[in-house]
């Protein structure tokens, strides 16, 4: 397999009559997602673009996906935003991607100046073109492995999203492995949570794409509604989900378990942040004959670097390991010394091998800073990535997360940077410093300020800069704002605070 | 009991009052997140075992209907 359409190519080849994709309003045959992705192809390829960034802007939908394996097959690569994303923060990313052409559905482009001169592709009208197989044959002949395939925003410290890239060749090589690891083949009918611009959503897309399993994209409002939630995985008989422990647990707090018979989930995997013992023993409990598996892994190393499957019994209060390193992938943990390290020793996790990401789209600096040679290898240029996640081994060699080097958290299952938050509070007028803590226990983002402003108001004012899951959850006015001995805002007396 | 339904709620949000005009889901002043931690609070300050298919949206549109919603459990 050199690119990710080889996928589609086999598959729609094998069994085009299969039901590829299911939403709310349609299903797809893996046939009509050839077809219907090389008519976009078709259109790209017509209008020059190639090896270019294509902005996939709709609401969640199959049509997504086409759009995104159409882009593929033109040799370009796709860069989703969330539609319910503020302008402003749109801009950014514009700034940083410079893409070729926007996708998108009338009814999801509310402002069409939003993308200023670059060119606008409306899905419909694409779907009304035709397929040149010729042109699309001519342009994946002349694509390799490392060409990119998609670029994921991430939250960035600075206030300016991070653009990490991927290439076909990384996708491939996760694809494989998850494929092997967790025996998938077309009889999966995957439940779909992740959005599309969070890489957990690569799993499910690309296993469907390779073993002709099928992706259930799940109605979003039924995660406000467990009950309903279960009801819906049971009549469309899914029986593997990888969600985020967000998702999971709300199901589990609202009681939903027990309440509906789910038995045909035979797989639930997760991944994204910690997953607490406590609502991963009431969903075992309620569903003991599920293979349950934690995985883990930032967007830079293409979703996943590690897994546990988990095996053996759990207190609520246990920490959950993050186990073992992916085949084909490297784990060193790294201490303060550049060294290994040894015994139950805390470092920083770092990956090696084929699943990393080049880098953040056009900035070097960034991506200097966390893609760096690995301090082990002084014989030839190589790089790791540097997570920020502090890492220790337990007895029985899996890695235990511990902690964040830096000010990431991870909220309501959001990367966020709290710089980013910090630094759209701080473009607000009549705000003087400001500081962003995030309560673990309650699981709030606390926002400590000086200045004469009420809290309400910054919440209104970032409604515009920041997605709604960054606004902070509580606002501290202070006199003034505690420095420490370095002239920095003092986080730990802020902390105690809280 | 409208007093710590109140407080148990201005926890989570300190902008809620007592309105029952307001329509706290609808309005989305809580979300399904908000609900969760509501029912473990309830369940802790009131000793009662909330049901599952209670948990509804309706059960939490304002004071009252969590009042109705405690009461059911209390008998």
């Amino acid at each position: 397999m050199k690119l990710v359409t080889d996928y589609l190519e086999d598959t729609a080849g094998r069994i085009p009559e299969k039901t590829a994709l299911i939403d709310e309003h349609r299903q797809v045959t893996f046939g009509t997602l050839q077809t219907e992705a090389k008519k976009i192809a078709t259109k790209l390829i017509s209008m020059g673009i190639e090896k270019q960034p294509v902005v996939v802007y709709m609401n969640k939908s199959v049509e997504v996906i086409e759009t995104f394996l159409g882009v593929a097959y033109s040799r370009n690569f796709y860069s989703p935003i969330d539609i319910h994303m503020p302008g402003s923060r749109v801009e950014k990313i514009l700034e940083t991607l410079k893409p070729c052409a926007v996708i998108t559905k009338r009814e999801c482009l509310t402002d069409p100046n939003m993308f200023g001169d670059t060119p606008i592709l409306y899905f419909d009208e694409l779907m009304e073109g035709s397929v040149d197989e010729e042109a699309v044959h001519a342009v994946t002949a002349r694509a390799i492995d490392t060409d990119l395939l998609y670029v994921l925003f991430t939250s960035g410290s600075t206030g300016t999203p991070k653009g990490v890239i991927i290439c076909h060749r990384s996708v491939i090589d996760y694809t494989e492995w998850v494929t092997k690891t967790f025996d998938i083949d077309e009889t999966h009918i995957f439940g779909n949570q992740a959005p599309f611009y969070f890489d957990n959503s690569i799993l499910d897309i690309y296993q469907m794409l390779k073993t002709g399993a099928t992706m259930n994209i799940i109605p979003e409002n039924l995660f406000s509604f467990p009950i309903k939630l279960l009801e819906y995985i049971e009549e469309q008989k899914i029986n593997i989900i990888f969600w985020v422990p967000s998702a999971l647990c709300l199901v589990a707090n609202l009681k939903a378990l027990g309440k509906r018979d789910i038995s045909g989930l035979k797989k639930v995997l997760f991944c994204g942040e910690v997953m607490p013992n406590k609502q991963l023993n009431m969903w075992r409990r309620a569903l003991p004959d599920a293979l349950y598996a934690n995985l883990y892994g930032p967007t830079e190393i293409t979703d996943v670097c590690s897994y546990y499957i988990v095996d053996r019994e759990f207190a609520d209060t246990d920490s959950l390991p993050i186990g073992f390193p992916c085949e084909n992938t490297d784990i060193m943990v790294i201490n303060d010394q550049n060294q290994l390290v040894t015994g139950d020793e805390i470092g920083e996790l770092c990956v090696r091998g084929t699943s990393l990401s080049f880098g953040y789209y056009n900035n070097p600096e960034k991506t200097e800073a966390a893609f760096v040679q690995n301090p082990l290898n002084t014989q030839y240029p190589e790089i790791i990535y540097r997570t920020g996640d502090l890492v220790k081994y337990n007895e029985y060699g899996e890695i235990i997360y511990c902690s964040r080097k830096d000010f990431q958290i991870k909220h309501m299952g959001h990367r966020i940077e709290l710089g980013e938050i910090e630094t759209a509070v701080s473009s607000i007028e009549d705000i003087q410093l400001c500081c962003c803590l995030y309560d673990e226990k309650r699981q709030k983002i606390v926002l400590f300020y000086t200045g004469e402003i009420e809290g309400k108001e910054i919440g209104e004012r970032l409604k515009d800069l920041v997605p709604e899951y960054m606004i902070p959850n509580r606002y501290k006015p202070l006199e003034e704002m505690p420095i420490n001995l370095n002239g920095k805002i003092d986080r730990v007396a802020l902390k105690a605070l809280i | 009991m409208r007093e710590q339904i109140l407080e148990l709620l201005q926890d989570l949000n300190p902008d809620i009052t007592d309105d029952d005009s307001v329509n706290l889901v609808e309005d989305e002043i809580i979300d399904s997140f908000d609900i969760a931690n509501l029912v473990a609070a309830f369940e802790d300050a009131f000793e009662i075992e909330i049901d599952g298919e209670d948990i509804v949206p309706e059960s939490f549109y304002n004071i009252t209907a969590m009042e109705a919603l405690i009461e059911k459990y209390k008998n």
